[in-house]
């Protein structure tokens, strides 16, 4: 039954009901109306419903369409998730996490960007050419927001 | 309006309009960048700048990268920006007989065209419009956020389903923090860091930049190969030439001003519309995607004028006309500058100076590019490797620097990573963002109505404008179930 459902089609659906669920129940939360006859909770709860109705709608419209012949919307064809990509995801996450952990700003990006460039090029021997660009960046704009634009940049605690 | 003029005409003016337009035009001939990502990433640099200045910037940046695609169109079959895929399909076949520069040279031309012609419009028509837009009350307001939202959901490419998704996605991120019409806090699940909701840089940076990085990267190992420009001497169509393209011209300038007045609509959209009745009205239609030279023209007047057109909306209702202008509303509010029906009145001397901007801005876009496109060519061959890692590290200091925390780097992060399944799942982004920008007008037009009328949702049958923007937005959500099935576009 599932193979008839389009993957963005489930994936739609699952996030509409996911977060129509959380307003719906956050809603709940918000004090009643005092001062005016909608209330704070009237937007969060009629976008809950009908976020949950669209992704349901979604689902609908995939199964409907299953087995249809099908007019791609464009040429282009639509790029797979590379490793290269959750790699990346992965690095973003860890180059703030390491500012909060007290790395600093210079650290972290120098880390970043070396980390970077050779895991999008695939390529492991761009090391030396990345580690020369990721310290002009990390120690260059560490520098230049710093001091020509006043930008409080998280500093590396001992 | 001679007080705006002056400003628009200041050197440090022209100068910043120069510098965005030569920016705008650069990261536009780049595939995978737009003038959304780069008008973005500069607006924490703007804090420091005097208002109209950085309106100016931004405006040069929509205004060049607008162009810029037409580049990498045209050389890589890759448009730089969205805008530009209709000009690919003759720009490049140009490209490919070995008419490369041509293609290029009546594309920056028509660009120029489009663009002053929409910039008469936008002249002529905001100042009446801000006059009639005074007289809208909050009934007005709301059906008319109402409707643009629904608007963009219907044109955004793809179902109206997944675009009507990601506009009410929009509107719910917007919904964390403090309410704005009674101060209640709201989905701020213990964090005092959500006290002031999500700020809107970090939220534009993740949506728009940080989920095309993650898109770049997963094409980073195709290699488009570049056709050479060639002699370039003589290339630039004679006068009487262009007089065989008059028509052509003055229609699709006229197609992109209109699609760009109507709230939400982007510029690809105008360059499909441009594209689609110039073929319909060729005497030699199938030679449309052959290398015709109609087709580029068509296409790069409409989506250049686009931009004028899109602009009405946005100064004289504060609605912007499409998704990239939402930045520019964004850099209107983080300046203290309140963008809708009042702006005439509070900044009209801003509101001169950014209608000369734009006019500039064409003409700069003009000189720029038909002086250095050769050289701009070589910028589009920059490897992913390179351009990905720099481009994140200036987000995160971008939205790092708004209010000196890391707590806004993660919401950039989260929406990137939101942004980036969105598109995996071909639900557009244009909608996500119009909706969290117009998320919180929209709410307070509404109560403010609903107060003024004890909450009865029956008074706006006494506003017959906003009734009627009512029953539009209905007709447009209706209409795609109603139309004669034929072979259906699905994802």
């Amino acid at each position: 039954m599932f193979t008839r459902f389009n993957p963005t089609a489930v994936f739609t659906a699952a996030l509409g009901i996911a977060i129509g669920s959380v307003l719906l129940i956050g809603a709940g939360d918000i004090s009643p109306p005092m001062f005016d006859p909608v209330g704070s909770a009237a937007l969060p709860r009629a976008c809950g419903v009908v976020i949950i109705a669209l992704g349901l709608g979604a689902l609908a419209q995939s199964w409907k369409n299953s087995g249809r012949p099908v007019v791609s919307i464009t040429d282009e064809a639509v790029a797979q998730t590379r490793p290269a990509t959750l790699g990346l995801t992965g690095l973003m996450v860890l180059y703030p996490l390491g500012m909060e952990l007290g790395l600093g700003f210079a650290l972290s990006t120098i880390a970043f960007v070396a980390l970077s460039i050779p895991l999008i090029a695939a390529r492991w021997r761009a090391l030396p050419v990345a580690l020369v660009v990721a310290l002009a960046l990390g120690l260059g704009s560490q520098w230049l927001f710093t001091n020509a634009f006043y930008v409080d940049l998280p500093q590396f605690n001992d | 309006m001679i007080d705006g003029i002056l400003i628009a005409l200041h050197p440090m003016a022209l100068f910043w309009t120069l510098i965005g337009t030569a920016g705008g035009i650069v990261v536009g001939a780049i595939p995978g960048l737009g003038g959304g990502m780069l008008m973005a990433l500069a607006l924490p640099l703007t804090f420091a700048m005097q208002p109209a200045e950085a309106i100016l910037l931004m405006i040069g940046i929509h205004v060049g990268s607008v162009s810029g695609g037409l580049i990498s169109a045209t050389l890589l079959k890759m448009p730089g920006t969205p805008s530009s895929v209709m000009s690919t399909f003759d720009g490049y076949p140009m490209a490919v007989q070995g008419k490369a520069a041509r293609a290029l040279s009546l594309g920056i031309g028509s660009s120029l065209v489009g663009g002053l012609i929409a910039g008469v419009a936008l002249i002529f028509l905001a100042p009446p419009l801000s006059i009639w837009a005074l007289k809208i009350g909050p009934w007005e307001l709301a059906a008319l956020v109402l409707t643009a939202l629904v608007l963009v959901a219907a044109i955004a490419q793809g179902s109206l389903i997944k675009g009507l998704f990601s506009a009410v996605l929009g509107v719910i991120a917007a919904l964390p923090g403090l309410a704005e019409s009674d101060g209640q806090m709201r989905y701020t699940f213990g964090i005092d860091d959500m006290a002031a909701g999500f700020r809107l840089l970090p939220v534009l940076l993740g949506i728009f930049v940080i989920s095309q990085l993650l898109s770049v990267t997963d094409k980073a190992l195709q290699k488009g190969h570049a056709i050479s420009l060639g002699q370039t001497a003589g290339a630039f169509p004679r006068l009487r030439e262009w007089r065989g393209h008059t028509g052509n011209i003055l229609r699709s300038s006229g197609i992109g001003t209109f699609v760009g007045i109507l709230p939400g609509v982007g510029a690809s959209i105008s360059s499909m519309v441009g594209y689609g009745v110039a073929r319909a009205m060729s005497r030699t239609p199938e030679k449309f995607g052959t290398g015709h030279e109609e087709g580029i023209v068509a296409s790069e007047a409409a989506n250049n004028a686009n931009v004028g057109g899109a602009m009405i909306p946005l100064i004289t209702l504060g609605i912007p006309g499409a998704p990239v202008d939402a930045i520019l509303l964004g850099a209107m509010i983080l300046h203290r500058i309140q963008p809708g029906p009042l702006l005439f009145q509070t900044n009209g001397a801003l509101v001169w100076a950014m209608m000369m901007a734009y006019m500039i801005a064409n003409v700069m876009m003009f000189i720029i590019m038909i002086m250095n496109y050769r050289q701009i060519a070589r910028v589009i061959t920059i490897p992913a490797q390179f351009l990905v890692p720099v481009v994140f590290v200036f987000c995160l200091i971008g939205s790092y620097s708004v209010g000196n925390r890391l707590f806004d780097v993660w919401v950039m992060l989260g929406f990137g990573i939101l942004g980036y399944c969105l598109d995996r799942a071909r639900i557009p982004l244009g909608p996500f963002i119009i909706g969290f920008v117009l998320a919180t007008p929209f709410e307070a037009e509404l109560r403010t109505a609903l107060q003024l009328s004890d909450g009865s949702l029956m008074a706006i049958v006494d506003h017959p404008i906003a009734l009627g923007l009512v029953f539009l937005a209905l007709i447009l959500l209706v209409a795609p179930f109603l139309r004669r099935r034929v072979p259906e576009v699905v994802e």
